[in-house]
This record gives C-alpha cells, structure tokens and sequence, in this order.
C-alpha cells in the first residue's frame, strides 16, 4: 500500500516541471518567431541622369511611357495626375506597345510610392520597367 | 470519505488536455513562424498589396538594409557608406544578386543613388524585399 501511494503521487509532480518548460518554450517561440510575410520586387535601374528623353528615344526605338512621381507620392504622366486606375491602364497600353516604361521620383518621394507605382506597372502587364533619376532640368524642346 | 479520494487525482487530469493544447501550440509557433536575428536597424518594409512575384529572399543572397535615415547594415552588421562599396564588390563578384530591405519612409535621393552604386558594383539583380500583406478573396 506504501508504494502505490507512492508510485501514484510522483507522477503528479513530474509533470508540473514538464509544463514550465513547455509554457516557456512556447512564449519563446510566440515572442522570437516572425509571421510577416514577405514578397521580392525586382528592381531596375538605368543611372542615367545626363540622357534626355530625347536621346533615349533615338536610340530606342519605340517612345518610353514616363510615369513620375512627385515630392508628395503622386504618379504623375506628361505632368498630369493620374490616379491607380489610370496608371495601370496607360501602364497596360505601354506593356501592348512594348513601349518601355520609366519611373522617375522626386528626390523627396518615399520608397513607399515608388513600390505603389512599380507594383501598378507590373501587375498591368508591363516587363520593361527601369527606375531613373528625375532630370533636375526638365529637358526643353 | 468519497470526496477525500476524488480530489487528489483531480489536478493531473485537468493537466493532461492543457498539456495537449500547449504542445499543439508550441508546435504552431515553431512550424509557421521563423526565427531571425534582430535586425541591427529599424525597418519598416514597404508594403505591396498584390506583389507580382511573392517569395522569400534566396538563401545565400546577402541582405543589404537601408534606413530611412540612410543608415546601411550589410547581412545585419552596420557598416559605414565607404566601407559598403569594397564589401559588395567582393559579394558581386561571387553572386550578382542581391536583397534590399529598405525602409518605406526613405526617400528617393537616398534609394536611388545605392541602386545605382549596386548596379555598378556589379549586381545583376537587386530585389527589394516587401511586405505582403495577405491577399483577401472578394
């Protein structure tokens, strides 16, 4: 009788220990572990601040769709606001063009919209799509 | 005399379904979350609602983080803007490709001008890491 009592009353305190290891290994994993899930924007870049518009249409070919984006984040065509909708859709005729497209910001304009405008560019279908530096003198005519 | 014997059992089965939950929770966390060194700078990633090419960063691909301030960590080790450059001519000539984290708030005359000392560093493909936020069905 002594050592069923005894038998019984240690598996109840094993257990315990077992319990404060798990509860701390789980608060670990709760507070160590990340859940945001991230995604990959291919970036292209053309450094060059000194071709105009001009040239680069001469030794392209087929005329560039230059979508710019100002200090505040605004896509800007021909110097026009243009909402999402809009872009895309002039994104989508460059793409059935096959006319390159150029993301131009302003120095001050945040990453944040610039990834908004690559991210309408792409998804409507265009694959030629470079980022450049906004001429600091707007090319004249 | 009854309730006597009853309550000493009591405790270890009430345990063994907690102990079933915590463990099935423990399991949770372990398989759907991922660990990862603290980042050596704040970063707010930039977030892209319907990313065209979701996916993590490749393993082996060095992670270069740009924060709003400007601030570079190249594979989570701060490093100075002239210190960058030698550092990823070595790395490009290894593997041309890299990750960007930047943070969302930095601003184009900061971005574009490292895009461009990485293409000329010799990176062939630079992705900029975003935050996907989950896709919702209509």
């Amino acid at each position: 009788v002594v050592f069923e009592g005894a038998n019984r009353r240690r598996r109840v305190p094993g257990l315990t220990p077992l319990i404060d290891v798990v509860f701390l290994l789980l608060i670990f994993f709760m507070l160590a572990s990340r859940f945001d899930r991230e995604a990959l924007l291919p970036l292209t870049v053309r450094a060059t601040a000194g071709v105009t518009e001009a040239d680069a249409g001469a030794s392209a070919g087929p005329t560039t769709l230059a979508v710019e984006i100002d200090a505040h984040g605004e896509a800007r065509i021909e110097g026009r606001r243009v909402d999402p909708h809009e872009l895309r859709a002039a994104a989508a005729r460059a793409a059935l063009e096959e006319r390159p497209v150029r993301v131009r910001p302003h120095p001050e304009a945040r990453l944040q919209s610039i990834v908004d405008v690559l991210g309408s560019v792409a998804r409507a279908g265009a694959t030629e799509v470079a980022l450049e530096p906004l001429p600091s003198a707007q090319p004249g005519d | 005399v009854e309730f006597a014997a009853r309550r000493p059992r009591r405790p270890s089965e009430n345990i063994v379904p907690l102990i079933n939950v915590v463990f099935l929770l423990l399991i949770f966390f372990m398989l759907t979350g991922s660990l990862r060194a603290p980042a050596p700078l704040e970063i707010e990633l930039p977030s892209d609602a319907e990313p065209s090419a979701p996916g993590a960063v490749p393993e082996g691909v060095p992670v270069l983080m740009l924060a709003a301030t400007g601030e570079l960590a190249l594979d989570g080790r701060i490093v100075s803007p002239d210190e960058v450059s030698s550092l990823l001519a070595t790395q490009a000539a290894t593997r041309p490709s890299i990750a960007l984290h930047a943070d969302a708030r930095a601003p184009a005359r900061i971005v574009l001008p490292l895009l461009e000392r990485l293409e000329r560093a010799g990176f062939e493909q630079v992705d900029l890491v975003t935050d996907r936020i989950a896709p919702r069905d209509p």
